[in-house]
């Protein structure tokens, strides 16, 4: 598969570069590469607890912070972060959400709260931004709703609910790459939907048209009947989807992904689609809110496992194996790490973090196969001198990055 | 498909003389097989879908990416570093005044917000509310551990507004409706904010698993494992259970019994579609169906509802008899009119080449009473006329149109007469009209009723003859059957002359068989007519008559010259006693009636009496749910056994009793004088309607039918129609002064006034307690009590009035009313309520099921807490059901 030179058609090759514990110790529920901008692609941003933070993942392992925010509102508990960018000057915009069900929009550039978005009746579990017109945002929620939002103009632009839509907590979305965009849904109703935009193209249009400061809102249309809905996929809360390409990556709840083909032809489907490939996990099961995440490129997809563990697989290929297995090094001595909630991969898969249930986070960088080996050994080496927690993290980048933030 | 599956049916043998064990390991080696075989293929398919969908995804990714380039241009290239303690700070600080000008150019146009308001939340419009800009400010200090140091950070603090109370989405109805989800898996959120399964009926469960598992994504891989199996081994439960051990480490894991039903289903698939390949499927081989489909037509049909397969009751009407089915059919036995008036569809029409007829054929005019079809009249014999004329009396009179003497022919009408004169004897021809005028005539109603009341009368015309032949054919039919024979006989020569007939017909076979059959087989057409086409034509016959031109059109293979033709050779036929199909049809139409086809037609003066149901009703305690109403279906009379009656439920205009005569019936009100301060009426208890908890009913109320129309008397608007013409209040949602949310009123209203309706999903009870275990851990209920049957669930799908919060000293309060048959629940005012009022009403939770906060604001300590007990199923309930009270609090215990 030549779709991305980076990573080899063999086994790949990870090294553990660094490993940091965030103080509030909650879980870090989401984490997130800035895909959006390329220039800023080294961006990691976190969220858990009411605290956001910003890291810069440098080359050679060193993670500093950046910048970090918190909820005045210390009940509030983020669930989810994603990446935009303000379409006027191009600075990134960092949204946060979580259980007040509030979108908060926050210029990481110049340190602005841009804007609070409200409007969900519950918890907002997911954000995604659209990638080509990044002022679009759909987030998901407790509310069984999903809302697509123009935080440029600061309106929600689309309510999809109704007959049609979530009869319970929705919980993960994904954005269709191309020029039909496509909304993939799934959440705790077992079903996995589909919604269609090209019905409301001029409804977007108009929102982009809008200027706040009215007394009356923008007048948000409302979209009940998805383009395509299946409850036969998994049989339980569907926690993660991803679109990869035309074809559905989905995770449940019961040790595997699958990657199929919805059959979005016609509106009448008579078949839910078809598998193309099941990639198998170890110990998911039974815990829901584990996430898997994918680089811009599609090419490694990475998912925790409750051991701590990042399994890498690649979705092209026809193995359900999965093609790396990152064991954080502080875990080398019980064999277990507090469970993996969602990982990030960088915009080439070069870089690999793991965001912990106790509010760590685990960074891996992608070497060569050679190298590897070597390193391998050093590491055993290492073991054998060092005890847990200093031998947690390389060294190298553990002392760098503190004397970065001092 | 098919080949496997005709295996399958075919190996019942293997299976048995095979042992269990056998079987199992049997089953476990081909499962182990398939599963690689199945896995490589798919590989196989998958590499090449896989291939195509990585280049697609690239490209788009990559133009998107192209997209992006622009928008990213200006982007700086990193971000400043605050939260490194000192520096940080300082640096995003100073280039406030920087960030402060980009603030102002990003808020220009949108003049008249306030840059620095905290939360915004004075904001007028609730759904959303976008907070202003804001420079962060507070800084404070928080750690991170790198392996095991603390380093300490410094974080900018996000101001956040107060969040609305939550809520869950919902659907808005304006009326209720029937749930179409009943049984699903439901799940409520613990105190810990988990989302929990509320335990249920496992083995439910696990049905509903087993199904989305056999149709879901992994249906093909499952239908082949199963055609596979049951080819090799056969049906036998030992195979599928072998079957279910093999698959039970699997994700689509399904178990035996639903493995066997999906088999069967496959064999049953596989075995219609080799029917279907065998025998090209024909419309004219569905014959028979035409009278399903009419059946399953009529009773799709809900009556009450006007529409066709409404959700609410399911269709299943009976259809009702209307009246007694002789004084219909008199009523509208209306000669038709004159053939002269009808126009001919065209040059080829059947009346212009009976118009040549005539000068061709005079021999038979004169002896031949065929009835002209389109123009059907009374040429009937003089001594049947005769006999008619005695068996109805006088009756005749009555009907709307001319009267016919006997014997006497309809002035022009002379020279069309029947077709195929030459096949046909005098005493044969006569048959088959001692028949068809009364058919003809009931059949073919006059072009004004035909819109109207057309099909019933041809409906209760075919309940007439059918009975008739029924009665008196087969006892003529048998030709040595002496004493019914001869009793028929000498009840009218009509049937002595039939037998003779029938005889002659069996004699002599088909009619085609006599001389001048050729001629008339040549007019009917080339092509032998169908059982399809013949059973069109009856039902064409059926809605308009006698009517060549028109039923030609229905048929559409047919000119009317040969629908005319076969109309008379089906009517001779019928007479003749070889009219079998059609003997059956009416013999179906008359089991689906049923009943009351030959009721005495005695015009009955409406009778004034007090209906059963408030003998039933003053004895039933006011504090019972109300039964559901359900048309019943006797006969004429409700007698005792009257499932109305037993109900305490009035018969309504949907029963199939006889209206005239039933003593269940609601009279309806003729109320004379109303509040005429108001200009209205009906708008106390002295109107009867309400005072048994009805709206007026147009069919009933003969007064207040002109309200709804608006072309009432000045004064005499009926106040009773409030549902049926929604006549409420405007309704809006907003943050309660006591809990939540609340419903709040737009305008002014009187006392007494009709706010809404409380609109929701219908649900029965057995799901109403599946529902309300898990509202009532969400503290959230939405479930109002509405009859025996049904309990409203406002959850997912109802109308503003769901948010109305409790009260003891309630605003308003819920009236069960019964609007066309259907209970409805009204929320009315009990006092004058000013604009903007919150609207509350009394819940009426049963005491004993009452949760505490509720017991304790009965005690006075004010509107609810959101401290809730759990309680089991807490519904509310009607104002004419239980009063207890208690309260919904509408937060959701996140």
């Amino acid at each position: 598969m030549d779709i991305n030179p980076g990573q080899s058609a063999g086994r790949w090759a990870y090294k553990e570069t660094a490993w940091l514990t965030e103080g509030h110790r909650q879980p870090l529920y989401c984490g997130a590469f800035n895909h959006i901008a390329h220039q800023l692609g080294d961006l990691l941003a976190t969220v858990g607890g009411n605290r956001a933070t910003i890291y810069k993942c440098q080359a050679g392992g060193e993670m500093s912070v950046l910048q970090a925010f918190c909820d005045a509102n210390t009940s509030e508990e983020f669930y989810t972060c994603a990446w935009s960018l303000d379409t006027d000057s191009g600075a990134p915009l960092l949204l946060l959400a979580g259980k007040n069900g509030q979108l908060l929009v926050v210029d990481a550039g110049t340190g602005v709260l841009e804007t609070c978005l409200e409007g969900h009746g519950s918890a907002i579990n997911d954000i995604a931004v659209h990638p080509g017109s990044p002022q679009f945002a759909a987030t998901a929620s407790r509310d069984h709703s999903v809302r697509l939002w123009n935080i440029h103009t600061r309106c929600c632009v689309l309510l999809f609910q109704g007959d049609g839509g979530h009869h319970n907590e929705v919980l993960t979305l994904s954005w269709r790459p191309g020029p039909d965009s496509m909304l993939l849904s799934a959440g705790m109703d077992n079903f996995i939907k589909v919604w269609s935009l090209a019905q409301h193209l001029e409804t977007l249009a108009a929102s982009d048209e809008w200027r706040a400061g009215h007394a009356s809102s923008f007048p948000t249309a409302l979209v009940t009947s998805p383009h395509f809905s299946t409850e036969r996929a998994h049989w339980n809360y569907v926690d993660c989807v991803r679109w990869l390409g035309d074809l559905v990556l989905s995770k449940s709840v019961d040790d595997c992904i699958l990657l199929w083909s919805p059959d979005t032809s016609t509106a009448q489907h008579a078949a839910d689609g078809d598998v193309q490939l099941e990639l198998q996990l170890e110990g998911c099961a039974n815990v829901w809110w584990m996430r898997f995440a994918l680089d811009y490129w599609c090419t490694t997809l990475a998912v925790g496992t409750s051991t701590g563990q990042v399994l890498l697989f690649d979705p092209h290929s026809q193995q359900s194996q999965p093609k790396a297995r990152l064991k954080p090094l502080r875990a080398a001595k019980t064999d277990r790490a507090p469970l993996v909630r969602q990982t990030a991969v960088s915009y080439d898969g070069g870089i690999v973090v793991a965001c912990h249930d106790d509010g760590s986070l685990t960074r891996w960088d992608r070497v060569s196969v050679s190298s590897m080996q070597h390193l391998q050994q050093q590491q055993q080496q290492q073991q054998q001198q060092q005890r847990w927690p200093d031998s947690g993290s390389d060294s190298q980048p553990c002392s760098s990055s503190g004397e970065d933030v001092r | 498909m098919a080949g496997t599956a005709d295996a399958a049916a075919m190996a019942g043998e293997p299976a048995s003389s095979l042992s269990d064990g056998e079987v199992h390991r049997g089953v476990r080696e081909l499962f182990l097989a398939l599963r690689k075989s199945y896995a490589a293929k798919q590989r196989l398919q998958a590499a090449e879908i896989a291939a195509s969908n990585a280049a697609k995804m690239r490209g788009a990714l990559q133009q998107q990416e192209r997209e992006r380039q622009q928008l990213t241009a200006s982007a700086q290239a990193g971000l400043p570093a605050t939260a490194a303690r000192g520096t940080g700070a300082a640096a995003w600080y100073k280039p406030r005044a920087i960030a402060a000008e980009q603030q102002r150019r990003r808020q220009q146009p949108q003049d008249g917000q306030t840059l620095d308001g905290q939360g915004g939340s004075e904001g007028g419009v609730r759904g959303v509310r976008p907070v202003p800009t804001q420079q962060l400010q507070a800084v404070k200090s928080v750690v991170n551990y790198v392996g095991g140091k603390a380093v300490h950070l410094q974080v900018f603090v996000l101001p956040t507004a107060e969040a609305v109370p939550p809520y869950k989405s919902w659907v808005h109805v304006p009326r209720n409706c029937v749930s179409q989800e009943t049984g699903k898996r439901m799940f409520y959120t613990d105190e810990k904010g988990e989302t929990v399964p509320v335990s249920d009926d496992e083995a439910d469960v696990e049905q509903q698993l087993d199904h989305q598992r056999l149709h879901g994504i992994h249906r093909l891989w499952l239908d082949h494992v199963i055609s596979q199996v049951t080819a090799q081994f056969g049906t036998g439960s030992a195979v599928f259970a072998a079957l279910h051990a093999c698959m039970s480490a699997d994700r689509a894991c399904v178990s035996a019994a639903a493995l066997e039903s999906r088999a069967a289903e496959l064999a049953a698939q596989a075995a219609s579609e080799a029917l279907l390949r065998q025998q090209q499927p024909l419309w004219e081989d569905k014959s028979e169906r035409l009278s399903e489909l009419e059946l399953s037509m009529h009773s799709s049909w809900c009556r009450r509802c006007r529409t066709f397969a409404c959700s609410l009751h399911r269709g299943l009407h009976d259809r009702p008899v209307v009246g007694p089915i002789r004084g219909a059919e008199q009523q509208r036995a209306v000669p038709r009119v004159a053939a002269g008036q009808l126009p001919s569809c065209g040059p080829s029409c059947y009346l212009v080449s009976q118009q040549e007829g005539v000068e061709e054929a005079p021999r038979q005019a004169s002896a031949v009473s065929c009835p002209a079809p389109g123009a059907s009249h009374h040429t009937v014999p003089q001594q049947q006329e005769h006999q008619q004329q005695e068996q109805e009396g006088g009756e005749r009179g009555e009907g709307p149109g001319p009267l016919l003497q006997p014997g006497e022919r309809v002035p022009g009408l002379q020279p069309t007469h029947g077709p195929a004169p030459d096949a046909t004897t005098d005493q044969e021809s006569t048959s088959p009209s001692a028949k068809q005028p009364r058919l003809f005539m009931s059949a073919a109603p006059s072009q004004q009723q035909a819109a109207h009341g057309g099909s019933m009368a041809a409906a209760a015309a075919v309940i007439y003859t059918a009975t008739e032949s029924n009665s008196v054919l087969p006892a003529a039919r048998p030709a040595g059957s002496g004493a019914a024979a001869a009793a028929a006989a000498a009840a009218a020569h009509v049937p002595l002359r039939r037998r003779r007939d029938s005889g002659s017909a069996s004699g002599s076979g088909d009619a085609a068989s006599e001389p001048g059959g050729e001629g008339a087989r040549a007019a009917e057409g080339d092509a032998p007519w169908t059982q399809w086409e013949d059973s069109l034509l009856e039902q064409g016959i059926e809605v308009w008559g006698r009517e060549p031109c028109k039923i030609a059109t229905l048929l559409g293979s047919r000119s009317c010259l040969q629908v005319h033709y076969r109309m008379q050779r089906l009517s001779e036929d019928r007479a003749g006693g070889c009219g079998t199909a059609e003997d059956l049809e009416q013999q179906q139409q008359q089991q689906r009636r049923g009943r009351g086809g030959r009721k005495a037609a005695k015009a009955s003066v409406k009778l004034k009496f007090t209906p059963a149901a408030t003998y039933e009703r003053s004895r039933r305690p006011t504090n019972e749910m109300w039964p559901q109403f359900q048309p019943c279906t006797c006969v004429g009379e409700c007698r005792v056994d009257c499932p109305c009656s037993g109900n305490a439920n009035f018969c309504e205009k949907f029963c199939a009793c006889d209206a005239t005569k039933c003593r269940n019936r609601f009279q309806g009100c003729a109320c004379k004088c109303g509040n005429t301060a108001s200009g209205k009426r009906c708008t106390n208890k002295h109107c009867p309607c309400l005072a048994a908890g009805r709206e007026c009913d147009p069919d009933l109320c003969g007064d207040c039918k002109d309200t709804l129309t608006g072309e009432h008397r000045e004064g005499w608007q009926c106040n009773n129609f409030r549902i049926r013409l929604g006549q409420g209040k405007r309704v809006l949602m907003g943050l309660s002064d006591v809990q939540g949310w609340g419903a709040f009123l737009q305008q002014r209203a009187q006392k007494d006034e009709f706010v809404g309706e409380y609109c929701g999903e219908l649900i029965g009870h057995e799901e109403a307690d599946r529902r309300g275990t898990v509202y009532d851990r969400d503290d959230n209920s939405y479930l109002f009590n509405l009859n025996e049957e049904w309990v409203i669930d406002a959850r997912r799908k109802g109308n503003t009035l769901r948010f109305a919060n409790h009260s003891t000293n309630a605003n308003c309060r819920a009236e069960i009313l019964m609007v066309d048959g259907d209970h409805r629940v009204a929320i009315m005012t009990n006092r004058e309520l000013r604009e903007g009022e919150e609207i509350f009403y009394n819940y009426n939770y049963d005491k004993r099921v009452a949760p505490d906060w509720a017991v304790g604001m009965q005690q006075g300590q004010g509107a609810g807490k959101g401290a809730a007990k759990k309680s089991a199923a807490l519904r509310r309930h009607g104002s004419r059901l239980a009063s207890a009270s208690d309260c919904e609090s509408d937060s959701e215990s996140d």
